[in-house]
This record gives structure tokens, sequence and C-alpha cells, in this order.
């Protein structure tokens, strides 16, 4: 019984304490790990401002907490970089080159039809799929993320096509 | 939505990725690809904080702003999704996943 009491009234808030202290480390590991899921050109700057935004944080748990979800988000961030780095780059074989007097939607357009292109589909397949009307009723903001989906709906679709190839 | 909401309340102030989730109310791994593409678009521009890290105690900030081109294309699209929402049509997930 005396040993109980002195685990509880002793080593259990030691324990505590020294947890409290590890949580600015384990953010910092967590930030760390979900940059290695960006490409590596950006993986610097984005490690940055990840450790800027959890420094100015008040208290240790919260920091964890927010690395956590950033951990959880870095794969869709590894694809909106990748996405900006082959908007970026104008010899990329998949993504047309946006003449600059093209307006927002029409980037948008073309941008969607890169990764449809990628998808082994062109917008064409998909304004005869979906009808002009939809297509034309849609704001940027919803054919990037279309552009964004049918992208990762590739990539799913090439994992499973590896995995079975894979298969004995 | 909710980011270029307050993005287009506060034009005329810098944000940081976390500041912006906890106003849009959105989690932190979701805000940094948004920022990012509208970076890429055009519609923010970026900036380092300007301080010494070992004064201030902490690592600096990277500042976003909404651009000119930014400004109007948000308040333009938030018009058309305010349409949208008064009269929804079909929205394009439903149609593709």
């Amino acid at each position: 019984m005396i040993w109980l009491t002195l685990i509880t009234l002793i080593l259990v808030p030691l324990f505590v304490a020294e947890l409290f202290q590890c949580f600015p480390w384990i953010a910092e590991k967590l930030l760390l790990f979900a940059s290695t899921k960006l490409p590596a050109s950006a993986r610097r700057d984005q490690l940055a401002q990840w450790q800027g935004d959890i420094d100015a944080l008040p208290g240790q748990l919260i920091k964890v907490i927010k690395a956590t979800s950033i951990l959880l988000g870095s794969p869709a961030i590894g694809r909106a970089i990748a996405t900006g780095i082959r908007q970026a780059r104008p010899s990329a074989p998949t993504t047309p080159a946006v003449p600059t007097d093209h307006s927002r939607t029409q980037h948008a357009i073309v941008t969607l039809d890169a990764a449809l292109n990628d998808a082994s589909l062109n917008i064409e397949v998909l304004r005869a799929s979906l009808g002009e009307r939809f297509m034309d009723s849609l704001t940027t903001i919803e054919r990037m993320e279309m552009a964004d989906r049918l992208a990762a709906f590739k990539r799913e679709y090439l994992r499973g096509l590896e995995k079975r190839y894979e298969q004995p | 939505m909710a980011v270029l909401t307050v993005l287009v309340d506060n034009s005329d102030q810098d944000h940081y990725g976390l500041e912006l989730a906890a106003k849009a109310r959105i989690n932190p791994g979701s805000v940094y690809p948004i920022l990012i593409r509208l970076e890429s678009e055009g519609w923010l521009t970026s900036a380092w904080e300007d301080i010494d890290e070992s004064i201030v105690g902490r690592r600096r900030r990277k500042y976003y702003r909404l651009t000119g081109l930014g400004c109007s294309a948000a308040e333009r699209e938030l018009t058309t999704w305010q349409n949208r929402f008064n009269h929804p049509v079909l929205r394009p997930g439903a149609a593709i996943i």
C-alpha cells in the first residue's frame, strides 16, 4: 500500500512532467516525418513554415495535436505542392503550357485537362459524360478540386495495378 | 471557402497557416494545401516574418496576404458559391466519386 502511494504521489507526477517536457520534441519529430511526405524540393521551406507556426502556440500538448493534424494532412500538402511544381515546369510532358492571356478559368480547365490526361482521359471525355452545362457551372476552385481528385484516383488506380502485378 | 472568406474579410492583414486554420475552423493539415494552391494560382502572396529568432524566442512564420487578383477572384468565387448555396445544383464530388 505504501509503495502504491509512493508511486502515485511521486512517480506519476514525475512521469507526467517528463512527458510534457517531451511534447515539443515529439511535435518536432512529427513535423519532420510529415515533411518526408513532400516533394524533396519543397521540404525545407514547408518544414520551416510549420515549425514557425507551431513554435508560437502556447502550451505543449497543443503543439503535438497540431503537428499530428499536419502529419495527417501532409499527403494532401504534398499533392498540392507537386501540382504546383508540375504547373510551373514548362517542359513537363503531361502539363500543357498555359498562355499568359488565358483567364483563370481557362487555366483551371487546362490544369484539369492535364490531370485527366494523367488518368488516360481528357476534358472532352469528361464533358461528354458529365455534360457541357455541368462543366461550365463549376467554379474555378471546384475544377481544381476535381483535378486533384482525379489525380488522386489515378495514383490509387496505378497503385492497385502495381499490387496486382506484384502478386504471384 | 471558409479560408477564402477569412482572407477576404481581412484582406488588409497578413495571416499565417495555423491562424487561418483556427479562424476558418478547419484542421491545420487541411489549410496548407489550400494556401499552396491559392499561392500557385497567384491569389496569395507570401513572405517570411522579419524577426530575430534568438530575441523573440521562436522561429519565423510565413505570412500570406491576398493579391489584387486574388481579392477580386475570391470575391467572385464567394458570390458564385453564395448563389449556388441559395440555389443548390449537383455537386461535382457526387458525380465523380
